[in-house]
């Protein structure tokens, strides 16, 4: 079943599958944007520091400029984990469409061909051929193959669930079945009673009880799953 | 099993793998602690893979693939020492690569001294067509900058150039690359533009009276900025052939083909321009004697053409490579 979402699988040679999640032109505009501020800071910041050395201070100054305008994002790219400061900001970041971490040459053709991606203004043309695909790669990431990735800074944690009874399915259940019972079990406490409620109301053919007593009812399928101690 | 059994079981070794991940990431530990890092990894992608199929909660599996993210991320970071590799990419890649190119590099070269050649001629003929192309200002200005020879620039100045040099020609060869990604055209309008203007700053001043502190200052580093832009344009038509005439490939996989192969191109260019700026900022604006300057620069030229027909011919590192 393809996934409903953005989301595509990348299998890796050790034979598991990696889901990656790209990331939209609305984090990665944002990220942009706090990235320009940064630069622009940064610069603000050298010339009035290098100001103060007549030529050589220009020198330097012309050397920044050229480095912030052509490699910052190289640089943060390769040296930062994928992410420059804006994305990280956004817990975003660029891996190769394979799921590695992201080399000089792809960051280098990424963010030199960013230019055209601008075309004709505020990256236009990188927005078209970002919605013309399913990663989300505007034509800088197509020709280095890579994507940017929503990050995994999310603090994930195995929920306990509630305690109580533990009973098997009445019928047996695929894994994917097994899976959307757990998910709900572990949702539980973030999902309002009305809520929870209603989803597990969707089951009454297999659970045969509505309200809250359907609740309980997955719960306990849910605590045999796990195979959590009552 | 039981999810909660599979985890119980598991936990003390996941502990000890994210351990490890923290030591790699922080580059300490013992090496040996080290070697044991991919076995505990597959061992963790096994887990991943048993939990997915035996339907374990999403939240389990997704900590387990980020572990394995992480785990990845490190494994396969790609690790050849970088000096290795840059003295093997002047060594032999880079002339390799652009003896190979010399198709490309004979159109590009033909875009950017076409106009130049076309323009030293007409203007040598008709003076007044140097005004269809340049302003009456830019004129004097070039006219101004070449009126005295070179050498009366102070260190600080020179060093203010080569800054310049580097930001503005680099920027042009890096635009001129970029612009490849349009089918080719972009590249090509850049070669030709630069072609016409300079062609006729240079006709222009070699024939209103300025040919000695002209040339003198050009003819060095311009053995390695005007080669340098013309690989920059062989970059841009690599990426922008390969979209045209894919080959055997998808179109998008022969793009990524295309510009792997030009960025390469595209650091021995920098590397050109760098030396570029740094010879057109300390030795072309130095007050060495003219012939000193035509001989310097006709050697220069000689090793540039030397090197990208000569260096890297040797079959001998090859064999020692392929076993």
């Amino acid at each position: 079943m393809p996934p409903i979402d953005s989301t595509y699988p990348v299998e890796t040679p050790d034979g598991v599958d990696l889901d990656i999640h790209p990331a939209g032109p609305v984090p990665r505009a944002a990220a942009w944007m706090v990235d320009l501020l940064v630069r622009s800071g940064i610069m603000i910041m050298l010339i009035f520091i290098l100001s103060g050395f007549n030529a050589v201070g220009f020198a330097m100054l012309v050397l920044a400029w050229f480095l912030i305008n052509w490699w910052y994002p190289v640089l943060f790219e390769v040296l930062g984990n994928g992410a420059t400061p804006g994305k990280r900001a956004f817990d975003i970041r660029v891996i190769h469409d394979d799921g590695t971490p992201v080399g000089w040459g792809p960051s280098v053709v990424r963010n030199l061909l960013r230019q055209v991606d601008f075309l004709p203004l505020l990256y236009m043309t990188g927005l078209i051929s970002m919605l013309c695909n399913r990663r989300f790669q505007r034509l800088g990431d197509l020709a280095a193959g890579t994507v940017v990735i929503h990050g995994d800074n999310r603090r994930i944690t195995l929920p306990e669930l509630p305690p109580g009874e533990t009973r098997h399915p009445p019928i047996p259940l695929k894994p994917d079945e097994q899976q959307a019972v757990l998910s709900f079990a572990e949702r539980i406490r973030s999902l309002n009673p009305a809520r929870a409620e209603e989803l597990a109301n969707l089951l009454e053919p297999v659970t045969g009880q509505t309200g809250p007593e359907a609740v309980d009812e997955l719960l306990t399928w849910a605590r045999w799953m796990r195979g959590q101690a009552t | 099993m039981k999810q909660a059994q599979f985890v119980a079981d598991r936990q003390a070794r996941w502990d000890q793998y994210r351990e490890l991940l923290k030591a790699l990431r922080r580059r300490r530990g013992k090496d040996t602690v080290k070697a044991d890092f991919p076995s505990q990894y597959r061992r963790l992608c096994n887990d991943l893979a048993l939990a997915r199929s035996r339907g374990y909660s999403l939240k389990l599996i997704n900590q387990l693939q980020q572990w394995v993210m992480e785990g990845h991320a490190l494994l396969y970071k790609p690790q050849a020492s970088l000096v290795e590799r840059i003295v093997e990419f002047f060594r032999r890649d880079f002339p390799r690569q652009v003896r190979s190119e010399w198709r490309l590099g004979a159109l590009c070269s033909l875009l950017l001294f076409g106009p130049m050649i076309w323009l030293f001629h007409h203007i040598g003929t008709t003076p007044e067509f140097v005004y269809r192309v340049l302003s009456p200002d830019a004129i004097i200005n070039y006219e101004q900058m070449y009126a005295q020879p070179a050498g009366n620039r102070s260190a600080d100045d020179q060093f203010f150039m080569f800054a310049f040099y580097i930001m503005n020609n680099i920027g042009v060869a890096l635009r001129t690359f970029a612009g490849g990604l349009l089918f080719g055209v972009g590249s090509a309008v850049i070669l030709l533009f630069n072609g016409v203007f300079i062609g006729a700053v240079a006709a222009h001043l070699s024939f209103e009276g300025y040919f000695e502190n002209f040339w003198t200052f050009v003819i060095g580093h311009g053995a390695f900025e005007l080669p340098a832009i013309v690989l920059a344009g062989v970059a841009g038509f690599r990426m922008g052939i390969s979209l045209i005439i894919p080959g055997p490939y998808r179109r998008l996989e022969a793009l990524r083909l295309g510009a792997r192969e030009a960025v390469s191109l595209l650091y021995g260019v920098m590397a050109m321009l760098l030396l570029a700026a740094g010879l057109e900022a300390f030795w072309s604006a130095s007050n060495a004697p003219a012939s000193v300057k035509y001989v310097v620069g006709a050697i220069l030229w000689l090793a540039v053409f030397a090197y990208f027909l000569l260096a890297g011919r040797d079959t001998r590192t090859e064999s020692r490579h392929a076993d």
